[in-house]
């Protein structure tokens, strides 16, 4: 599966520069293509889409939201095991872990967070991939 | 096909040709993914006779079935291919980054035939694949070559396999690093790799890993981490040495619980066990000729786990492991290491007679950096400082280092030597059977190995379970495929109908030199465990957890959309490890191999833990073998398990 752009297109290349895997190809003002073989359903094109030209993998319309209130991932420490399948769930590579300072005993793990926020495009994979649900999306207001 | 990528990368080093095969459903139901897989198609495609460092041997890097489904502690990569050291099936394994990300490049597999005519690695960027130059890694050690390729990166991380000087230089001792120097080092796998002028893989890839039911593992991985998470206050160090002592004096011993070392491993990592295993007769010390009574006191205290974190600087977990064991020390002179394995310090110190811990530290990274096993290299000096005792080896074939037990710095410059492959280490860098037939006379009675590759630091006098395990699998001189110990930490009996059970908690110590025919069971169960287990990328560890805590017929179950029974994962390790056998009899590598006499109590110690004990090899041997549905002689596999695959019958050489 994987997500679809239709004829609402207007070629504005938005998508192509947001695509986390360079699935999507297509010259300025021609339709959009995306390479099924590449696409990981992030959505993070549907997103960015300024005229909702993108059907997801159930074919239904994904709706445009303004970049800066997409949501982010926020991490509840308390319950965090630093097995880090988040980090390596992050498609663009924005999630790090942040090391205690290596001044005394290393009693603790790093733990993951947000190192890059503008990178991040809500796909939400790190939330549904942590197994312990330590992870929720939030709006940029509340991280 | 839910759980795996359904199709592995083959990359020919000698054309530069890539190309994908698409793996048909029935072999992932039949062998499951990771090492399973890697010996499905090794099988067939290493051809008979093929020269280790060659190029038709065929270097695999495999990921486990279950790893990114949202199972914890499976996380494993590992790599296999013909081993140069051993002459048989090879692999080694591996924690760290790089097992998701090969299946987040869309593969279950990247093989590697041929040779290249220039030092070369292989970057996977997401849907893409091509082989780069890598004359400027040439010549780099393992931390140098991952941070260069991070920085071509622009920062971006990627999960970096390679090899350092030693696997350039071929020695057949020689691993393959992950994560800054973590280790897949047995095998002498980076020797393949350094052969084919391959310097390292760099992947960066984004697919999503297809689950039948995420909930499902997830719940389960939940529910596990319980017992995980479940960490009392424990001993302090020092009270480990005692442990160990009390263990020794007890006529009784006691059944070992996986928690209880859980507990060790998430306080200290596994050198927890330093001094315990001293003193209990587990650790091998002066080549394998001293005891409990010659390695003691102020100098084993030395290698308290205490002193250990006391220079960790932050915890290490490698990919989906909420337990961490490792862990990053800082060096005395500046700079970190990955935290000593129990392997690593026992091979650098105990071996040796030497016990200062500074130096082991250090030894740990330069061994690290530059790409070479660490039980290996300890083995391979021990033989030597053994061998310039005996005067098989002068002054002048040293070149003046005074290689007596506990020189620590003629110890740090033959290291160094090794590494190099100059003078006596030239010598040394191919491991101490080779050494030893180049030495001739009676020097391999010093070379304390069993097939060629060097003991790990479990004696077989202690648990006999060790020695068997070290001749009977397809790879020899191993440690994590099976022991007494493993087969009580497992408690297989617990989910797997007909297993005899250990029921009592102490028992009379001379009940493991008893050769019944459930050892053999006990033996075979470990083995076809663990060949399930690495075809899932499942950490030893996790494992030992027990079978009853660990839910890993579930989780492959939940992952797979399978309904198959505990007994039906087991029946497949069981072909798994007929395939490797096969791959033996295919290559005309022995099936049972020869052990060093020492190992086996032969004869018997003096004093120590281990003192009066010999292990009845030859009938466990026989045990293992029937327990197999192996020719209880000669070790020859099961060819119905192999031939049912759609695989050619092994025809013996």
């Amino acid at each position: 599966m994987s997500h679809e752009i239709t004829t609402l297109c207007t070629g504005c290349t938005a998508c192509v520069r947001q695509c986390p895997v360079d699935a999507i190809s297509g010259e300025r003002k021609q339709l959009h293509q995306i390479d099924a073989a590449l696409c990981i359903d992030c959505g993070a094109c549907g997103r960015i889409c300024p005229v909702d030209a993108i059907l997801d993998a159930n074919r239904q319309t994904v709706l445009h939201i303004k970049p800066a209130l997409w949501e982010k991932p926020v991490w509840n420490y308390a319950t965090c095991t630093a097995c880090k399948i988040c980090v390596q769930a992050c498609p663009t590579g924005c999630i790090a872990i942040l090391e205690p300072p290596r001044n005394g005993h290393g009693f603790a793990p790093g733990l993951p967070y947000l190192a890059r926020p503008k990178d991040c495009i809500a796909c939400t994979f790190c939330a549904v991939d942590c197994p312990f649900e330590v992870i929720r999306m939030a709006s940029p207001e509340f991280v | 096909m839910n759980a795996v990528m359904g199709k592995v990368l083959w990359v020919d080093l000698t054309t530069g040709k890539i190309e994908e095969e698409q793996i048909p459903d029935g072999v992932y139901e039949k062998v499951l993914s990771g090492l399973g897989l890697a010996a499905y198609l090794l099988y067939q495609r290493i051809p008979p006779g093929a020269d280790p460092l060659g190029p038709e041997n065929v270097l695999g890097f495999v990921s486990g079935l279950l790893t990114g489904t949202g199972s914890v502690m499976t996380g494993r990569w590992m790599a296999a291919a013909k081993s140069p050291l051993t002459g048989t099936w090879g692999d080694a394994n591996c924690g760290g980054t790089l097992a998701p990300a090969i299946k987040q490049c869309g593969y279950d597999g990247i093989f590697f035939t041929g040779i290249s005519p220039t030092p070369v690695y292989l970057h996977v960027e997401h849907g893409h694949a091509e082989l780069r130059d890598a004359s400027d890694l040439w010549g780099k050690d393992t931390r140098e070559t991952e941070t260069a390729l991070w920085e071509r990166f622009e920062g971006r991380p990627a999960a970096v396999a390679c090899i350092g000087m030693a696997g350039e230089k071929c020695s057949l001792i020689a691993g393959i690093s992950n994560d800054q120097g973590r280790m897949a080092a047995r095998s002498g796998l980076g020797a393949v790799m350094g052969a084919k002028r391959l310097k390292a893989i760099a992947l960066h890839g984004a697919y999503r890993i297809p689950v039948h039911d995420a909930g499902e593992v997830q719940r389960l991985s939940d529910r596990f981490n319980r017992w995980i998470a479940f960490q009392p206050p424990f001993l302090p160090g020092k009270g480990m040495g005692l442990l160990g002592t009390l263990l020794r004096v007890m006529p009784l011993s006691m059944r070992q619980d996986g928690l209880l070392y859980k507990v060790i491993l998430r306080k200290w990592g596994t050198t927890g066990m330093n001094q315990t295993s001293i003193e209990m007769g587990d650790s091998p010390i002066k080549n394998w000729r001293g005891s409990s009574a010659t390695f003691k006191g102020k100098t084993a205290n030395n290698l308290d786990p205490d002193r250990i974190i006391a220079r960790e600087t932050v915890k290490y977990h490698c990919y989906s492991c909420p337990l961490g064991c490792g862990g990053y020390c800082s060096l005395k002179g500046g700079g970190e290491t990955h935290k000593p394995e129990y392997e690593t310090v026992l091979a650098l110190s105990g071996l040796l007679m030497h016990s200062d811990l500074d130096q082991v530290f250090e030894w740990n990274e330069r061994l690290n950096r530059a790409g070479m096993d660490s039980i290996s290299a300890g083995g391979s000096i021990a033989f030597a400082l053994e061998c310039f005792e005996q005067g098989l080896l002068t002054l002048e074939d040293t070149g003046g280092l005074a290689l007596t037990w506990g020189n620590t710095a003629a110890i740090d410059a033959l290291l160094d030597q090794m590494i190099r492959r100059e003078g006596l280490g030239a010598l040394l860098a191919d491991g101490s059977r080779a050494a030893a037939q180049r030495l001739g006379k009676n020097a391999s009675e010093y070379a304390v190995q069993a097939g060629g590759q060097e003991l790990a630091m479990h004696d077989g006098r202690n648990d006999p379970g060790f020695a068997l395990h070290a001749v009977v699998e397809p790879t020899p001189g191993r440690h994590t495929l099976g022991a007494y110990l493993y087969y009580e930490m497992f408690q297989l009996w617990k989910v797997i109908k007909g297993l005899p059970p250990v029921r009592l908690m102490f028992y009379p110590k001379g009940h493991k030199y008893r050769n019944d025919a459930e050892k053999g069971v006990w033996g075979a169960a470990c083995s076809n465990l663990m060949a399930a287990a690495n075809g899932a990328g499942l950490c030893m560890f996790g494992a030992l957890v027990g079978l009853n805590r660990i839910p890993f017929f579930q989780w492959l179950n939940a992952a797979t959309g399978w309904d198959k029974t505990p007994e039906a994962y087991m029946q497949i390790g069981w072909t798994i490890q007929n395939l490797r056998q096969a791959f033996n009899l295919r290559q005309g590598a022995p099936l049972r191999h020869a052990i060093n006499a020492r190992a086996t109590g032969q004869p018997p110690q003096t004093e120590g833990a281990n003192q009066g004990r010999t292990v009845p090899l030859d009938g466990l041997v026989r045990a293992y073998y029937t327990a197999m549905h192996w020719d209880p002689e000669s070790g020859h596999p099961d060819v119905a398990a192999v031939t049912a695959l759609g695989l050619p019958a092994p025809t013996e050489k």
